[in-house]
């Protein structure tokens, strides 16, 4: 009943808002899609035609339409599969020197006619707006024979087929399971006074306007459907097919996945605006993943809504897509697909799941370019997971949690950054990377270790607040860098945890620096400057410790009670570029503890004490909160060693190389 | 009338007898590896001995601690990690010398002794270097054939299905696998017993002078002669002496595992070394069954009798009591024409 209380047939835009709990609209909504589509599951294909009213709002008169056409990516001619091959993806490497032909898709518009504008079909040419590969295919581009001006509205109409291919990069079939992502011709954005029309490469996702959609998919019975939005209504056909209706708002994207292995686990989370229901599709194959996605969603929407804002939609579908296929673990607008197996004994069911909840904040509702700022939602949402799992699992056991052993999120996250650390700058372009590994390192380790630690430098209030903030001002919208940046130094400076400095400077001439707020020089800009637009490594480290008799040239006196004035010293050493602030303990062999602040300016520091006592112990950032720094094990150092974490590995090496040793011998 | 011991029991107490040559082959195993992994220990320590993120491997057992101290390692000089790799190939050289010596020592009753094995090891040697190169290209082309089909069949069920069922339908080809493998090498122990068996034995050589039987294929017929006459006792006690040997690894890994959170190293280490001996253990047990099996089947005896000497001529030679002197053997053994009894 409550269920069928949150779905109503669609009435006046005036009244009561059908997919979200708000009463009126929450985007500005540039588009409108109507969407009729068949699915073939034999030959995994779609065939559709599309209605899709575009509102000029740029302020500027437009002469032409770009449209991604992302399924184009999947063949061997385009840059997607070329930088993939050459580079590694972030999901598939095509290492091979040939393309299976079942791992070939496309999308072929047949038909694009608009209103008042007639039929654009032979208008459309393909264009590469990043490297020039004509081969692509995945934007194409409209000349308007003439121009919509600002304010009015744009009615086209197209014709669509889609091949989807066998699984890869988060699209396509896997047995009879189907992904529709990416599936339909979509516009381009019009922003920062251009269209911003990205061709799609091996490290990018996507980027679009908000709107409404209206999608009809048609299906054979067997099949059972989740999709964006909410489910409008159910028509059996006579040819043994049903039509399945949806109906999403203020959503940038629409998606579906399609298999006739689903079972259904449903809640509802009452959210601060209203009931959400929880709609999970796992296969059966999987009996205890419906339960699992369903508690995990239901604690991450509370950790969301008390940390950051409501989730305002009526609903999120979570997919649990097919083992094998590359389709797990990606988001879209009220849904995503997790990533679980039969057996899953660590907690990557419910990272997956909480990640890809995530993206409905970063990225669904705070739209930010994908392409251009990777970082503004792989990474914020990767420093959001760990802050989230930490509390719903425990820091240290977020990820793997046994009497035994024990793994956590932030440490992990740490360790993708320390793998890759140098090579690119977080706000590199998605496809500007060196290659995947450090696309991934950056993005998503790295970012989420420098909001960690410059959580640690402001505090816990004043960083979750900062991104209260900026989420509740830039949700529905598409901020930049430095709208992020600024947000968090503006809340920092009112909560007194950062300081103005004297001279307030623009963006500084750095590379497609646009924000709708003004510049604050604060105290923070060396950290961001760093750590954000900069590749500088954080590692300090413990140089030596030593402690010799004040008087050398005496012998020890013999007596243990005598007491013998101890010359300590402490060499701390800055290894890496980046220079930061840090906290220095240094213990004494009576217990006593002392703290010292380095501003690690210069490449080293010493530290002399002289006292009864020698140093016992010495560490850099005792208390843990410079996670940037890419070395932990040397910044510290003890007098006393401790063998017991070597022997420990060394055992388990050693005891390895006895059994391949006789598994080996089996062959005597 | 051969005798029919149980072979189980029987190749229990021959082990147990020749206990010697177990523990020297657990004591090559152990050191070997711990020797290769001193270097990698070595850097291990100036790692994390004297620091403070160690305590959460010493008191405690965090896997991303861990993790980096790999990722130090990884950066660091690449001979530490390589070195440990040395232990399998140095471990198999030694052991080419410890089977047929212990198998020697099974057959003749001699004490196991360190001397006594690497003896008739060295003499041994060559004979199953070729053993063991004849097993390999017997396993590469059945085992590399089944497991071309296992992949069909694995390819064939992921397409088909997912989930616990799949894996397990995926997994029973790996245990078809296995049990074939069983049958192949329990065969090729026996080919080794042979060997030794037919090793004690002299014969006249194209000179004249009496030398011991050297000729690998000459085993190859009694070992598949008393294969296939003893087959579901042979090859049912060597599949449950592996199971036993794997099942007590896992057991104690298992149980090895769960002490990693210990801030000590010794119940880890004794487990993990209750299990690999163990494992060594019923290996040899393996051996001493087959041993048991070849003295109850020993090679046929060949009695030919001298009518005229310008019609044939005929040796008596008789089968070889456990524990007794070489005897002379025939040319004769190479002419099947001429093998009959009276």
């Amino acid at each position: 009943m409550i269920l069928a209380a949150l779905v109503v047939t669609p009435i006046a835009a005036s009244a009561q808002s059908i997919a979200t709990n708000s009463p009126v609209p929450l985007s500005t909504r540039v588009t409108s899609y109507q969407i009729d589509a068949r699915l073939d599951t034999d030959k995994k294909s779609l065939d559709a035609t599309e209605t899709l009213t575009y509102k000029n709002l740029t302020g500027q008169p437009i002469t032409l339409m770009p449209f991604h056409l992302y399924l184009n990516a999947f063949r061997p001619q385009s840059s997607f599969t070329s930088e993939t091959h050459f580079t590694g993806g972030i999901r598939d490497s095509e290492k091979e020197n040939e393309y299976p032909s079942e791992k070939i898709g496309g999308i072929t518009i047949s038909k694009i006619a608009a209103d008042g504008f007639g039929d654009l079909t032979a208008a459309m040419h393909f264009t590469a707006p990043d490297d020039g590969n004509m081969q692509d295919h995945t934007v194409t581009e409209i000349a308007l024979p003439h121009p919509l001006a600002p304010g009015e509205t744009i009615t086209f109409h197209l014709a669509f087929h889609d091949q989807f291919p066998l699984s890869i990069a988060r699209n396509g079939y896997k047995r009879d399971f189907i992904m529709g992502g990416q599936w339909y011709p979509k516009p381009g954005v019009f922003w920062h006074d251009a269209w911003n029309c990205h061709q799609y490469h091996s490290t990018t996702e996507f980027f679009s306007d908000f709107g409404t959609f209206t999608v009809h998919l048609t299906v054979p019975q067997r099949y059972v459907v989740g999709a964006s939005g909410v489910p409008i209504g159910n028509t059996d056909n006579s040819d043994g097919t049903k039509t399945l209706g949806f109906y999403g708002e203020d959503i940038g994207d629409f998606a579906f996945a399609a298999s006739p292995h689903f079972t259904v686990t449903d809640g509802i989370y009452n959210s601060s605006m209203g009931p959400v229901k929880v709609h999970v599709l796992a296969l059966a194959a999987h009996p205890a993943a419906g339960a699992r996605y369903l508690d995990i969603i239901e604690k991450t929407l509370a950790e969301f809504d008390r940390r950051y804002g409501p989730y305002p939609y009526k609903i999120v579908t979570v997919i649990d897509p097919e083992p094998g296929s590359e389709i797990g673990g990606m988001e879209y607008p009220t849904l995503f697909t997790g990533a679980t197996s039969w057996y899953e004994p660590t907690y990557i069911t419910e990272m997956t799941a909480e990640h890809e909840f995530g993206h409905q904040y970063w990225y669904g509702m705070v739209a930010t370019n994908e392409f251009e700022d990777a970082w503004l939602d792989e990474g914020i949402n990767s420093y959001t997971e760990v802050n989230v799992l930490s509390s719903i699992l425990g820091r240290d056991t977020s990820l793997f949690n046994r009497p035994y052993a024990n793994a956590g999120d932030y440490e992990a996250q740490r360790l993708e950054y320390a793998l890759a650390p140098d090579y690119d700058p977080v706000t590199h372009w998605a496809f500007k990377f060196r290659n995947s590994n450090s696309y991934g390192g950056v993005t998503y380790g790295k970012t989420a270790t420098l909001l960690a630690t410059l959580e640690s430098i402001i505090g816990r209030d004043t960083m979750d607040e900062a991104m209260r903030t900026y989420f509740m001002r830039y949700r529905f919208t598409h901020p930049t860098t430095e709208d992020f940046l600024r947000t968090i130094e503006q809340v920092a400076v009112a909560r007194g945890r950062a300081t103005v400095l004297p001279v307030t400077v623009p963006c500084a001439g750095l590379t497609g620096c646009v924000a709708d707020v003004p510049a604050v020089n604060s105290s923070l800009r060396p950290f961001i400057d760093q750590a954000v637009y900069g590749t500088q490594v954080l590692d300090y480290a413990v140089d030596s410790v030593s402690a010799s008799p004040v008087e050398w040239w005496k012998p020890e006196p013999k007596d243990k009670d005598a007491k013998t004035a101890y010359l300590n010293t402490v060499y701390l050493r800055r290894k890496g570029d980046f220079v930061l602030p840090v906290t220095v303990k240094i213990v004494f062999a009576d217990g006593t503890r002392l703290r010292e602040k380095w501003d690690g300016v210069e490449r080293w520091k010493k530290l002399t004490y002289v006292r009864n006592v020698k140093v016992v112990s010495v560490e850099i950032d005792p208390d843990h909160a410079v996670l940037l720094d890419v070395d932990f094990f040397n910044n510290s150092y003890t007098t006393k060693g401790n063998g017991v974490a070597a022997r420990k590995l060394s055992n388990i090496w050693a005891s390895m190389q006895q059994l391949i040793a006789q598994l080996v011998a089996w062959i005597v | 009338m051969p005798q029919q011991r149980n072979i189980l029991t029987g190749g229990l107490s021959l082990t147990l007898r020749n206990w010697p040559a177990v523990v020297w082959t657990y004591f090559f195993n152990l050191v070997l590896a711990w020797l290769f992994t001193l270097p990698l220990q070595k850097q291990l320590n100036a790692i994390t001995a004297h620091s403070l993120a160690s305590a959460r491997l010493t008191g405690g057992f965090d896997l991303s601690t861990m993790g980096e101290v790999f990722m130090k390692l990884s950066k660091g000089p690449g001979a530490a990690t390589m070195s440990g790799y040395f232990t399998t190939p140095f471990y198999l050289a030694l052991y080419f010398f410890i089977v047929p010596g212990t198998l020697f020592c099974y057959q003749t009753g001699e004490p196991a002794r360190l001397f006594t094995l690497l003896r008739a090891g060295i003499d041994h040697f060559w004979r199953f270097v070729r053993i063991t190169l004849v097993s390999a290209v017997v396993f590469a082309v059945v085992l590399g054939g089944l497991s071309a089909l296992q992949n069909l069949w694995a390819t064939h069920v992921d397409n088909i299905m997912v989930g616990r069922k799949a894996f397990l339908l995926e997994e029973s080809g790996l245990v078809v696998i296995g049990l074939v493998a069983a049958l192949l090498r329990a065969y090729f122990d026996l080919v080794q017993v042979y060997t030794v068996s037919l090793g004690q034995m002299t014969f006249p050589a194209e000179d004249g002078k009496k030398r011991p039987e050297r000729q690998i294929r000459r085993a190859f017929k009694p070992a598949w002669r008393a294969y296939r006459s003893n087959f579901f006792r042979v090859y049912l006690t060597f599949v449950f002496l592996t199971l036993l040997g794997l099942g007590a690894v896992v057991l104690t890994a298992r149980m090895a595992m769960h002490s990693l959170a210990q801030p000590r190293v010794w119940p880890m280490f004794l487990l993990a070394q209750v299990g690999l001996f163990l494992m060594l253990l019923t290996r040899f047990w393996q051996r001493g069954a087959e041993t048991v099996l070849a003295l109850d089947n020993p090679i046929p005896a060949l009695v030919i009798v001298v009518l005229e000497p310008a019609i044939a001529e005929v040796v008596v030679i008789e089968s070889v009591p456990e524990g007794a002197a070489p005897v002379e053997a025939s040319a004769a053994l190479d002419d099947e024409k001429t093998d009959f009894t009276i």
